[in-house]
C-alpha cells in the first residue's frame, strides 16, 4: 500500500499553500485532486469569442459545470448558489485574485463587540503567515492604508481606468476610505511569472501565468521539492482507528472507477466549506453513525456565504468599464466596522468591479429591458455597452446553526461520495446590512455622475466564499477544530481551508485562507512533529 | 450538428437583423460557422420550445411575404396565443440564446470593436493617471 508522511486532500488554494510548506520541510507529501489541471491551451482568447466557455467549462456553478471532478450541490434550500472549481488549483483558477487581508479586529467580534464568536488564533498570529503567502503568491496595490497599514504590496497596483479613476473621485468627494484594490496580479515580471497584459478578465482563467492562482504559485515549487500529485482521484473516505483516535487509512477512486488505499502519517483535508463537510459527514460508519469528527454535530453547521448585493450606474459616456482584471479595482472600508447605530451588527465592503463582457452585458441589457431584441437591436446595445459603473457589496455573514451543509441522503454508497444539500437563509441582520449597502453604493455611484442606478441582492451565483463549516475553537463541543487546526478528534487530522473560519469579516478570503493553511503546516511540522518519528 | 430549420434561421434574422456594419443577421451567422457551445444552446432552446417555435413556423406558413415579419409582431401574436405567463420564458431564454449566439462570434466582435486592440486598452489603461489620485491618498492619510 501507498504510504507518505502527509495526504493532503484538496489541490486549491489551501491545499497547495500547505503541500510547499510540508513538501519543502523535507516530508513526503501527496495531494487528492478529485479534478485535472485546466490546460492553458483549452481556454479561448476572448477575441475568438472565448466568453462563450462561461456556459461549461469556466462557468463558476458546479451544477452546470458538471465535469467528473463535479459533485452535485443542491441548493435549492438556498437564496445562494455555491460557485468554485475543482481542479489543479481549485477556485483560485476563477476567482478575481482581490487578495486583502482580514483586519485584527475580524479575530475578535465577541470580545469587541458582542457579535458571534472569537477565533481561538488572531492576527498577529497569522501575520507572518500573511507576508509569506504575499511573497509566493505576488501582490500588486499601494502601500499605505490606513485599515491594513501592515500591507507592503510588492508590485504597483492595477490601474484603476476611466471607471475606476471616476468613482474614486466621488469617494474623495463623500470623504469615504477608498483604496486601489490588492490583488494576486502581477503588474510587473515577479519570480519569473509575466506581467499580466488584462488580456481577459481574471475570473476567466488565465493562460500567461500573472494570476497569483495557486497552479501558478505553489504548485510549482512544491513539484520541486517532491509534491506527488494524484489528479483526477477524489477521496471517498476517511478511516479512523478508534483505539488510537489516528485517521488509519484514505480510500480514493479514479477516473475509472478503481477504489485504492493510502496511508499517510497526517491528512490534511484542504476541500472547502462544501467538500470538508462533505468527506467528513461521507466517512461515516458504523462507529461513527453521524461522520468523523462530528461527536459535537457541527461538522456542516455556520456555512457562512458573504451574501453579496450589485450596484450599476449607468453613464453618458463609454468608461470601458469591462477593461482591467474583474474584480481588482478600488474598494472601500468606510463601513466595514460595526456600528449598532446602522441598525444592524457586524459591516460591509463596498467593492468596485468591472464591466461585463458583451455576452453577459447583452443578456442584463435585454433581461432590465434597457434594449429588446429586433430592428434597432445592435445599435442600441453599442449606446449602452461599457457605459456602465458596478460595485460589488460584501456584507459579513454572521455564523448560524442552521446554516449547513449536508449529506444528500438519496446519492449515497459505499464507494462514491454524494453530493451535498446546502440549506441557508439570510438573517434579518444581513438584509438590513445589504439594504444599506446597496443605498450607499447608489450613493456614491450618483455622486460619480451615473444617470440612473439600480440595484439588487443578494445575487444568486456568487456563493464562492464557503466559510465555517467544521469551525475552529477551543471547546471541543462547539467546534471542529482547535487553534492548530487539528481536529478535537483524531490526533492526526487537520483541515486548512475556509470551513474552520470561526467568522466571515466582509472582505475575500483568499490570502486568509492561504495565511491560515501555512500557520497550520508550520504547526503540524512543528509542534505535531511526534507524528513523523517513526 | 443538427440541420437547422428554415424558419427557425429567419426567426433569428428578425431578432438581430443585419445592419449597415454587419452583413449577417443572427439566423445566418449561426449557419455560417458552428459553434460547439452554441450548438448545445440551440439544442437546448429548441428541446425546451418546441410547441413555440411549431407555432413561429405556422405564422410564417400564413404569410407568404417573409420579408414582412416583424420580430416584436410575432412575440405579440405568441404572447396573445400563449398568453403573457407561458411566454415569458421563452423570451427570457431566447434572449439569453441570442446574446450568447450572437457575441461570441469573433466576426462580431471584430465588426463592433467590442474588444479594444492592445495598444488601445494599453492607453485606457494608463497607470500614469491614476498616480495624482494615489499621491492624495497617501498624504490625506
Amino acid at each position: 500500500m501507498e504510504q507518505y508522511d502527509v495526504a493532503i486532500i484538496g489541490a486549491g488554494a489551501s491545499g497547495l499553500a500547505s503541500a510547499w510548506y510540508l513538501s519543502n520541510k523535507g516530508l513526503r507529501v501527496v495531494i487528492f485532486e478529485q479534478g485535472e489541471e485546466l490546460k492553458k491551451n483549452s481556454i479561448i482568447p476572448l477575441e475568438k469569442g472565448g466568453e462563450i466557455q462561461k456556459e461549461k467549462i469556466l462557468n463558476p456553478n458546479p451544477n452546470i459545470r458538471n465535469t467528473f471532478a463535479d459533485y452535485k450541490v443542491d441548493t435549492k434550500e438556498s437564496p445562494i448558489d455555491i460557485a468554485n472549481y475543482n481542479g489543479i488549483g481549485g477556485s483560485t483558477i476563477l476567482f478575481s485574485a482581490h487578495y486583502p487581508r482580514f483586519n485584527p479586529e475580524d479575530f475578535n467580534l465577541l470580545s469587541l463587540d458582542n457579535i458571534a464568536v472569537d477565533w481561538p488564533i488572531n492576527y498577529l498570529d497569522l501575520k507572518p503567515f500573511y507576508e509569506l503567502n504575499e511573497f509566493h503568491t505576488g501582490i500588486s496595490g499601494l502601500e499605505g492604508n490606513p485599515k491594513s497599514p501592515d500591507i507592503k504590496p510588492s508590485m504597483p497596483p492595477v490601474p484603476l481606468g476611466p471607471m475606476g479613476r471616476k468613482v474614486a473621485r466621488a469617494f474623495d468627494t463623500l470623504n469615504w476610505h477608498w483604496w486601489p484594490s490588492y490583488s494576486a496580479i502581477n503588474t510587473t515580471t515577479y519570480q519569473g511569472r509575466p506581467r499580466d497584459k488584462f488580456n481577459r478578465p481574471s475570473n476567466m482563467g488565465d493562460f500567461t501565468s500573472s494570476k497569483g492562482s495557486t497552479d501558478n504559485t505553489y504548485l510549482p515549487k512544491a513539484i520541486s521539492k517532491g509534491l506527488k500529485i494524484k489528479d483526477k482521484c477524489e477521496v471517498i473516505r476517511l478511516v479512523p482507528n478508534k483505539s488510537n483516535n489516528l485517521i488509519d487509512l484514505l480510500k480514493y477512486r479514479d477516473i475509472n472507477g478503481n477504489v485504492f488505499s493510502c496511508r499517510a502519517k497526517a491528512v490534511v483535508v484542504a476541500a472547502s466549506g462544501i467538500g470538508t463537510p462533505r468527506l467528513l459527514l461521507g466517512s461515516k460508519s458504523s462507529e461513527y453513525p453521524y461522520g468523523i469528527c462530528n461527536s459535537s454535530g457541527q461538522v456542516g453547521r455556520n456555512l457562512m456565504l458573504h451574501p453579496l448585493g450589485y450596484v450599476e450606474g449607468r453613464f453618458a459616456t463609454n468608461l470601458y468599464s469591462n477593461e482591467g482584471p474583474q474584480g481588482c479595482c478600488i474598494f472601500s472600508q468606510e463601513f466595514q466596522k460595526s456600528d449598532k447605530n446602522r441598525g444592524f451588527v457586524g459591516g460591509y465592503t463596498l467593492q468596485v468591479i468591472r464591466g461585463p463582457l458583451p455576452i453577459e452585458s447583452a443578456i442584463n441589457l435585454l433581461q432590465s429591458k434597457q434594449i429588446e431584441l429586433g430592428g434597432g437591436f445592435v445599435n442600441k446595445f453599442l449606446s449602452k455597452y461599457n457605459h456602465t459603473a458596478h460595485l460589488a457589496v460584501i456584507t459579513e455573514d454572521l455564523p448560524e446553526s442552521h446554516n449547513r451543509v449536508s449529506l444528500d441522503a438519496y446519492s449515497y454508497c459505499e464507494d462514491k461520495l454524494p453530493g451535498v444539500k446546502v440549506n441557508y437563509t439570510i438573517s434579518e441582520n444581513t438584509k438590513r446590512m445589504l439594504i444599506h449597502g446597496l443605498g450607499n453604493g447608489r450613493k456614491i455611484l450618483k455622486k460619480s455622475g451615473a444617470t440612473h442606478t439600480s440595484a439588487f441582492g443578494p445575487i444568486r451565483y456568487t456563493g464562492w466564499h464557503t466559510l465555517g463549516t467544521c469551525r475552529m475553537g477551543n471547546d471541543p463541543r462547539s467546534s471542529v477544530v482547535n487553534k492548530d487546526g487539528k481536529t478535537h478528534e483524531f490526533e492526526n487530522l487537520f483541515i486548512v481551508d475556509a470551513s474552520i473560519f470561526p467568522t466571515s469579516s466582509s472582505v475575500n478570503p483568499a490570502s486568509t485562507i492561504q495565511a491560515l493553511a501555512l500557520f497550520i503546516s508550520e504547526k503540524l511540522f512543528f509542534k505535531y512533529k511526534n507524528l513523523f518519528s517513526n | 450538428m443538427q440541420i437547422l430549420n428554415s424558419n427557425f434561421i429567419l426567426f433569428l434574422n428578425l431578432a438581430i437583423p443585419r445592419n449597415t456594419i454587419f452583413k449577417y443577421g443572427l439566423g445566418d451567422l449561426i449557419q455560417k460557422k458552428r459553434i460547439p457551445e452554441v450548438e448545445i444552446l440551440i439544442k437546448s432552446l429548441l428541446d425546451n420550445y418546441e410547441d413555440i417555435f411549431e407555432m413561429i413556423e405556422l405564422i410564417f406558413s400564413e404569410n407568404t411575404n417573409k420579408n414582412q415579419f416583424i420580430y416584436s409582431d410575432i412575440i405579440d401574436k405568441l404572447i396573445f396565443i400563449y398568453g403573457k405567463e407561458k411566454c415569458f420564458p421563452f423570451t427570457r431564454d431566447l434572449s439569453s440564446f441570442c446574446a450568447k449566439a450572437y457575441f461570441s462570434n469573433p466576426d462580431v466582435l471584430n465588426a463592433y470593436s467590442l474588444l479594444l486592440t492592445s495598444e488601445r486598452r494599453k492607453d485606457i489603461l494608463n497607470s500614469e493617471i491614476d498616480k495624482s489620485l494615489f499621491l492624495s491618498l497617501i498624504k490625506n492619510d
